[in-house]
């Protein structure tokens, strides 16, 4: 059932055994998980069933990117181009690129601070085969140095030892493409007798019982002036990797510091993914195959029905050289061959090939010469947070600040995967790297994705943590967060993935725990 | 590939390059630049002199399979750096030292420019990373033209 709070009577009690506070991928998927469990289930969703531009303003603040040379970026228009407050949330905007977090990315890496999940990839993997289900995808079952696709071999660079392929698939379920599988899905929940869905519900307070150990009710204003309550046994929030941190901060009148704050930890670590080339041509961001298989189209097609591969250090190179997860994406159009970038190629293409003579002409060359974008993993950082401004929006919530740090380790990391990726395509006769970076101009040329990581994020001990091991709020034993928010580190996998996969498993827990 | 069919032409094109560069560094007018004080045909004729047959196929393939102009530019921006290596005698040594006996010239360039990289010895050329050897083969080539 779909409901719009604002023509609700004012005051109006909206109750449910579940109440979740937010109608994007992870709100939604909860819900339909909850289809038939008999078990009652509320969604609040603070926009409508499109952009409004009224509620999108809702999201304005403050950002900026900073790099550890001391340059900063502003990025106000961030906040609100980056995510949509409409229901089916970012979704709506989402490319639909998917891909599983590595085993490494859940491990402790001494060379990582504040690195480690509090559980493996192994424990992830059979939610991870439910959310492709959901998503109308294939699984991620295969083996991607094994041909699967005629035509489109994978790369072999020394076995693997040192780089490998990992794939991307992409979904349906997507408001990004045409079709109507994302319709679908958002309207999966709306039919059943057990889950009512509120549009124009924004919530702004979260309140806990005077003893603060759980949360009592949520309340709900809309921009009409209407103000309700909802009430439940259990509560998720998931309104995304920022606006967690602004209820949970906003949230202050029992814990002076904002709920799950007690260690200060909510808003910090903020992580996201850029992407970094250093023109948008391609040049000086490029990468030449000398050898390898006759075709590159497993890296550089961008047919969305077919798997996509991308180079990526492995988990032994990264261990062993304390490197960042790093991967090399490739665009599809060859770049063309001639001047200095020509004779280095076939200086390459000679030397690699055994100095044979080359064929005449450049036929041999083209479509070997392509442009990439690097991604190296942003490592965990207290100083890189969501915090409230004094300013207030309309409802009365604090605007958010996001200031979006870069450390020493990240740029650090950037360019020693960046050199160890050249090297190694020269030392297994592989071919070579076009890169014309400098740390100076990384920010200018950083390429932001929409996705918001770590700022509520997970661990076994409160110290360390907003959440424990089942997304749970240390000390609220009623308060769940799903999304990417929780993530203790975020890999250089598409997040939502993984966000809809931990949503699954939270579900699994909330059943039980509600017993449906 | 190779084209098999083109061998014996390929052959007769090498040697009348290979003729025409040592007319030209000998002659010394055509292609002079002083160097040090010295000209082409100094250097030359006292690297030349030490010089395997092996080693001068090494940089007439490159010669013949690549635009020889820009290679030199590329020779010229690793001497900008190096100095010290504005020497083609000198840089053929340091190109050629540590070569395996008995090894063809595809397999010590090949396992030589495989051990730069193994190593970190790497160079910025024209924005690509490549081996030292790469880049000094480029500056031996900028300095036989």
């Amino acid at each position: 059932m779909l409901i719009d709070a604002a023509e609700l009577p004012d005051g109006s009690e909206i109750t449910a055994d579940l109440i979740i506070i937010g109608g994007g991928l992870a709100g939604i998927t909860i819900a339909h998980e909850f289809l038939g469990a008999g078990r009652s289930v509320c969604v609040l969703e603070a926009g409508g069933r499109g952009s409004e531009p009224e509620t999108q303003a809702l999201y304005a603040g403050s950002a900026s990117m900073m790099d550890p040379l001391g340059q900063a970026r502003p990025m106000d228009e961030y906040l609100t181009t980056s995510r949509l407050r409409a229901y089916g949330g970012s979704g709506n905007l989402w490319g639909g690129k998917c891909a599983p977090l590595r085993s490494i990315d859940f491990e402790r890496r001494e060379w990582v601070p504040d690195s480690g999940w509090p559980f493996s990839r192994e424990d992830l993997d059979s939610f991870y085969d439910r959310t492709c289900d959901l998503l109308e995808m294939p699984r991620f079952d295969f083996d991607i140095s094994l041909p699967r696709d005629p035509g489109r071999p994978p790369l072999n660079i020394a076995d693997d030892a040192n780089l490998t392929t990992v794939p991307r698939l992409h979904t349906p379920v997507t408001g990004s493409v045409g079709g109507d599988a994302y319709d679908r899905f958002k309207d999966s929940i709306l039919g059943a007798a057990n889950v009512r869905v509120y549009l124009h519900a924004n919530v702004v307070d979260i309140t806990a019982r005077p003893d603060g150990t759980r949360i009592d009710r949520v309340q709900v204003a809309c921009l009409n002036g209407k103000r309700h309550t909802a009430k439940g046994s259990a509560y998720v929030l998931a309104t995304g990797g920022i606006e967690n941190v602004r209820l949970l901060l906003g949230s202050n009148g029992v814990h002076r510091e904002g709920l799950g704050n007690g260690n200060g930890l909510v808003g910090r670590y903020f992580a996201g993914h850029v992407t970094l080339r250093m023109t948008r041509a391609g040049a000086g961001t490029a990468v030449f195959f000398s050898r390898g298989p006759e075709s590159l189209d497993l890296y550089s097609s961008r047919d969305r029905a077919r798997v996509w591969g991308v180079l990526a250090t492995t988990g032994g190179a990264q261990r062993e050289h304390e490197l960042p997860n790093f991967t090399v994406t490739f665009f599809p159009l060859g770049r063309e061959v001639r001047g200095p970038a020509r004779a280095v190629i076939g200086a390459a293409a000679l030397i690699d090939r055994g100095l044979s003579m080359l064929p005449a002409g450049d036929a041999h060359l083209r479509g070997r010469y392509l442009p990439v974008y690097f991604m190296s993993e942003q490592t965990p950082n207290p100083d890189s947070r969501v915090s409230l401004e004094a300013e207030r929006d309309p409802l009365g919530q604090r605007r958010v600040n996001l200031a979006w740090v870069h450390s020493d380790g990240d740029y650090d990391g950037m360019e020693r995967s960046i050199r160890f990726f050249g090297r190694e395509l020269g030392r297994t006769g592989t071919g070579r790297l076009e890169w014309s970076g400098r740390p100076v101009d990384f920010l200018s040329r950083f390429n932001t994705s929409r996705h918001h990581m770590g700022t509520t994020r997970m661990s076994a001990s409160p110290r360390q943590g907003v959440v424990d091991p089942d997304c749970r709020v240390h000390g609220i034993s009623n308060l769940f967060i799903a999304g990417s928010s929780v993530f203790p580190t975020g890999g250089i996998a598409n997040p939502t993935l993984t966000i809809l996969a931990l949503a699954m498993r939270l579900s699994d827990l909330l059943k039980r725990e509600l017993g449906g | 590939m190779v084209d098999y069919d083109q061998r014996d032409v390929l052959k007769q094109r090498i040697s009348r390059r290979r003729a025409l560069v040592l007319l030209a560094a000998l002659g010394g007018a055509a292609a002079a630049r002083p160097l040090s004080g010295a000209t082409w045909r100094d250097l030359l004729q006292s690297s030349y002199s030490g010089w395997t047959a092996d080693q001068d196929a090494l940089l007439q393939r490159f010669h013949d399979s690549l635009d020889a102009n820009v290679v030199a530019r590329l020779g010229e921006e690793y001497l900008d750096a190096h100095p010290n290596e504005a020497d083609p005698d000198r840089l053929v040594s340091l190109v050629t030292a540590g070569w395996p006996p008995g090894a063809t010239i595809a397999e010590a360039v090949r396992d030589t420019v495989k051990s730069d990289f193994e190593e970190g010895r790497t160079e910025s050329v024209a924005l690509w990373i490549v081996s030292q050897t790469e880049a000094r083969l480029f500056a031996a080539l900028s300095l036989t033209q």
